[in-house]
């Protein structure tokens, strides 16, 4: 490259330091853009992946969701893998509700399938649990977790309680004297206490023939697969219906906050490639721009150039050189300060091809006009 | 001996409303250390010969030679770098350059750089009696005259052994003129150059070693006066 064209550019330098922002700041803008797509794109990613659809049985007109007493036929339909919805669920989560006592002092009985079952027992909520016992909620054994204040006074002791199932047809037909060994503490109200789902289960068979849950929660496995979920659950678990009268369960899958967010992921997704192709194109028109401002009245200079003996060639090179070189600077700052650098090369390849789309005429000059325009 | 030779030379402009034969069938022959003068009126068909000798137009018929070479077979931009320096009524100089930078421009072209170039371009600059003190000025700053002597330098600088000079006095007052054909005679005569000066001016003329008039585009005679 001819070494005068970084002194030529200095001694320009409001025609560079216009080159030099232009450059600069859309580069800045493409790359901030690309920035913000691709953490949408993350965004909808772990939508996808990660957002957790939950699905709430509900009574037939969808009001209430638990005291339900739903018998054991539903409950084996939601974890049947063959037949059922067991291939699309994920974090089943079943209660079953008694009212205890221990002598005169009333207690709520809860059996559970995991601890995001309850608040109490749920860290993400503030809840927690102890217990030594692993896989507490997946046992089978008659064992439960008290408050916190009480499991010091009961720890590894058994106690006894006269339990009832308190929305049950004959309330007078209590369950009868239950014995559950203390084996841990939760977080929770005082009057509460948790045992495992499945020992629940055995205190219902008990009382009834039909095992009854009392509520029913479970997660979607794979988010795109909600419409297969309502055909799957049509027979034994339908929609909603807020008019009808029939008795039974529906199914609530609650998508519509996971198809808004990603409806709207999606249509930022989308606009933001516009713009970055509108910038792209508008960066092309920059180094249009540069040129053609870098260029004015340098003809005849270019056709000396040529009259001195430089090849047309390497005159294109040098002037592309001279019109592109702060650009180049401004874009490589750019890329490694909004760490895009592929980003800031595809703006600097639009900036360039605009360039040199400008410079093609002025360097074609023909040296013999120079005479020419003298006689 | 001739080291350029125009041979049955022709060359016609061309475009979709005209065809024009600026030169008809020239030939004629330039030696090294000797000065020409081209003459003839506006339109005549000097400056288009002058085009064709410094190799910035290709002849539609005829040759040229360098050196007893077809400029045709040559490399046009090699030939003007290397061989042909041209200088113009107008000066023609870099305005973002200094004087310095100008005169050392055509030897960059040819790869010398650094001290070297430094060297002979204020060897050339002294030499046509621009001051140091100038060098470091940009062309706006310089008179008439001595932005010619720049440029004259320029020209010497790339050590070319022909000059082409168009209408080099053309913006010059007398004085300055004087100056300038002056150099071109000694280029010619101590340095041993080939000197070719394409002029309106007469008296100029009549100071080269030989005088070649041109009239719509045919030469019409030679002179030699010395």
């Amino acid at each position: 490259m001819d070494g005068f064209s970084i002194k030529r550019l200095l001694r320009r330098p409001w025609l560079s330091i216009l080159s030099l922002i232009i450059g600069g700041v859309m580069c800045y803008f493409l790359c901030y853009l690309a920035n913000y797509r691709a953490d949408q794109e993350r965004q909808l990613e772990d939508l996808l992946e990660n957002y957790e659809i939950q699905c709430v049985v509900t009574d037939r007109k969808g009001r209430k969701a638990d005291d339900l007493r739903i018998s054991s036929r539903y409950t084996d339909f939601i974890t049947d893998e063959e037949n059922g919805l067991g291939m699309f669920t994920d974090d089943i989560r079943f209660t079953k509700e008694f009212a205890a006592s221990i002598e005169d002092t009333k207690w709520d009985l809860v059996g559970i399938s995991n601890p995001n079952c309850d608040e109490y027992t749920d860290e993400r909520f503030g809840g927690g649990y102890e217990t030594e016992v692993e896989d507490f909620f997946d046992s089978e054994e008659m064992i439960c977790l008290m408050s916190a204040k009480y499991y010091e006074e009961y720890k590894g002791t058994e106690i006894m309680l006269d339990v009832v199932d308190p929305y049950g047809l004959a309330l007078s037909l209590g369950v009868g004297e239950v014995f559950l060994k203390v084996e841990g503490f939760h977080k929770g109200s005082d009057d509460k206490i948790f045992m495992p789902y499945k020992a629940a289960k055995k205190l219902c068979s008990r009382i009834t023939h039909s095992i009854s849950t009392d509520t029913v929660v479970f997660v979607l496995k794979d988010n795109s697969k909600v419409d297969e979920v309502y055909t799957a659950a049509e027979t034994m678990l339908p929609k909603v219906d807020p008019d009808s009268y029939t008795p039974g369960y529906s199914l609530t899958i609650k998508d519509q906050v996971y198809k808004a967010n990603g409806a709207k992921l999606r249509q930022d997704i989308a606009r933001t490639g516009y713009l970055l192709t509108l910038i792209s194109i508008l960066g092309f028109c920059a180094g249009f721009l540069v040129g053609f401002l870098g260029t004015k009245g340098e003809t005849r200079n270019y056709a000396l150039m040529r009259t001195m003996g430089m090849r047309g060639f390497k005159l294109f090179l040098t002037v592309l050189f001279e019109q592109q070189i702060l650009a180049f600077i401004a874009c490589v700052i750019v890329g490694i300060i909004t760490k895009r650098p592929l980003t800031a090369a595809v703006f600097f390849v639009c900036h360039a091809l605009g360039t040199l789309i400008a410079v093609i005429k002025p360097v074609s000059a023909r040296p013999t006009e120079l005479l020419r325009d003298q006689e | 001996m001739e080291i350029l030779r125009a041979e049955d030379l022709s060359f016609t402009y061309k475009n979709k409303y005209q065809t024009v034969n600026a030169v008809k069938n020239v030939t004629c022959g330039f030696e090294k250390g000797k000065a020409y003068a081209i003459v003839g009126k506006s339109g005549s068909g000097k400056t288009t010969l002058l085009s064709v000798l410094a190799g910035l137009e290709v002849p539609t018929e005829g040759k040229v030679l360098f050196d007893g070479q077809d400029l045709s077979k040559l490399n046009r931009d090699t030939y003007r770098r290397d061989h042909a320096a041209v200088i113009y009524q107008s000066y023609n100089l870099f305005p973002l350059l200094t004087v310095m930078e100008n005169a050392r421009y055509s030897m960059r072209l040819k790869g010398i750089k650094g001290e070297a170039a430094a060297k002979r371009a204020e060897q050339e600059l002294d030499a046509v009696g621009i001051k140091k003190e100038q060098y470091r000025r940009f062309p706006p700053q310089l008179s008439g005259g001595e932005q010619q002597r720049v440029a004259i330098a320029r020209a010497l600088a790339a050590g070319n052994e022909i000059i082409l000079a168009d209408e080099p006095t053309g913006n010059l007052d007398v004085a300055n003129s004087e100056l300038v054909v002056n150099m071109l005679l000694e280029l010619a005569h101590k340095d041993g150059r080939c000197v070719i000066v394409v002029t309106h001016d007469l008296d100029l003329a009549e100071r080269m070693d030989a005088i070649y008039t041109m009239c719509d585009g045919i030469m019409t005679m030679e002179n030699t006066l010395k």
